[in-house]
């Protein structure tokens, strides 16, 4: 991929990941009634964190070989946000996949309503962690890109 | 005899019900009975492989960052961040396995699922955070 296809992917990969994060707010905000039931927001956030993970593992190879030991050599704490960044990604996208299936498959209408609601729990540390590496992404795309 | 069966299991799939409220707004009553008992089995699954998978998750992040990674899990890709993640969600999805076997036997209790998440979530983020 050329210099210019990689920047775009890794601005589109940006933006994504702010929508994202937003979209996340909406199941968690919605779960927070266990009875609720809130599919459409559920399953556009989750579909969303789950397109910008992808996109970033596209990118990520090349921004492993071309930005990161720059970004390392520039300044190890800001290297050290963009690992942590990654991690809490992943983190994200696998809470809003364990949220979805608890939301489609959980028994919201008996004695035990109130202790199933994980999907709640699931969402909210999703957008905690997506919010925490959207900010990270800014941080370091500002430092040192493409 | 079968009409006794049938009118046993309508009884016990009709016997409760309780409001349930839509994103519409609507409400309307639903049994509990043994289709509930299955969701709860799906949810139970799920909350087991996700648990599994931060646990799984940060054991390696560690190891990796020690200098220790598995050789099994260094065999699975090239990247360190890629292979992390395809061997938890291979463990969590193991986990999730098992626990679909072992959960349909046992009378199992989603209360505590929601303080294991909290605590699960709490531990990845504080190994994120600590070990970059």
């Amino acid at each position: 991929m050329s210099a210019g296809v990689l920047r775009a992917l890794e601005h589109v990969h940006g933006h994504l990941a702010w929508l994202s994060t937003l979209a996340l707010y909406h199941p968690a905000i919605l779960l927070r009634r266990p009875r609720r039931r809130a599919l459409g927001a559920a399953l556009s956030a989750t579909v969303l964190v789950t397109a910008t993970a992808a996109l970033g593992a596209l990118v990520y190879p090349a921004y492993r070989a071309l930005v990161k030991p720059a970004l390392f050599a520039a300044s190890p704490a800001i290297g050290n946000l963009f690992e942590r960044k990654e991690n809490l990604g992943v983190g994200a996208v696998a809470l809003a996949w364990a949220g979805l299936v608890h939301h489609l498959f959980a028994d919201r209408r008996g004695a035990d309503a109130r202790a199933g609601n994980v999907a709640f729990v699931a969402f909210a540390g999703a957008a905690a962690f997506a919010t925490l590496a959207a900010v990270m992404g800014v941080i370091v795309s500002v430092e040192r890109s493409f | 005899m079968s009409k006794m069966i049938v009118q046993a299991l309508e009884t016990t799939t009709t016997a409760h019900s309780v409001p349930a409220t839509t994103s519409k707004g609507r409400v309307g009553a639903l049994p509990i009975g043994y289709d509930a008992c299955v969701h709860r089995l799906e949810a139970a699954v799920a909350d087991v492989a996700v648990v599994t998978f931060l646990w799984t998750y940060s054991a390696l992040h560690v190891a990796h960052v020690a200098g220790r990674d598995l050789a099994l899990v260094r065999s699975i890709a090239a990247i360190p961040l890629f292979a992390i993640v395809v061997a938890s969600t291979v463990v969590g999805a193991l986990a999730g396995l098992v626990a679909s076997l072992v959960l349909r036997h046992v009378d199992w209790r989603p209360g505590p699922a929601r303080r294991l998440l909290w605590w699960s979530i709490g531990l990845f983020a504080a190994t994120m955070a600590l070990l970059p």
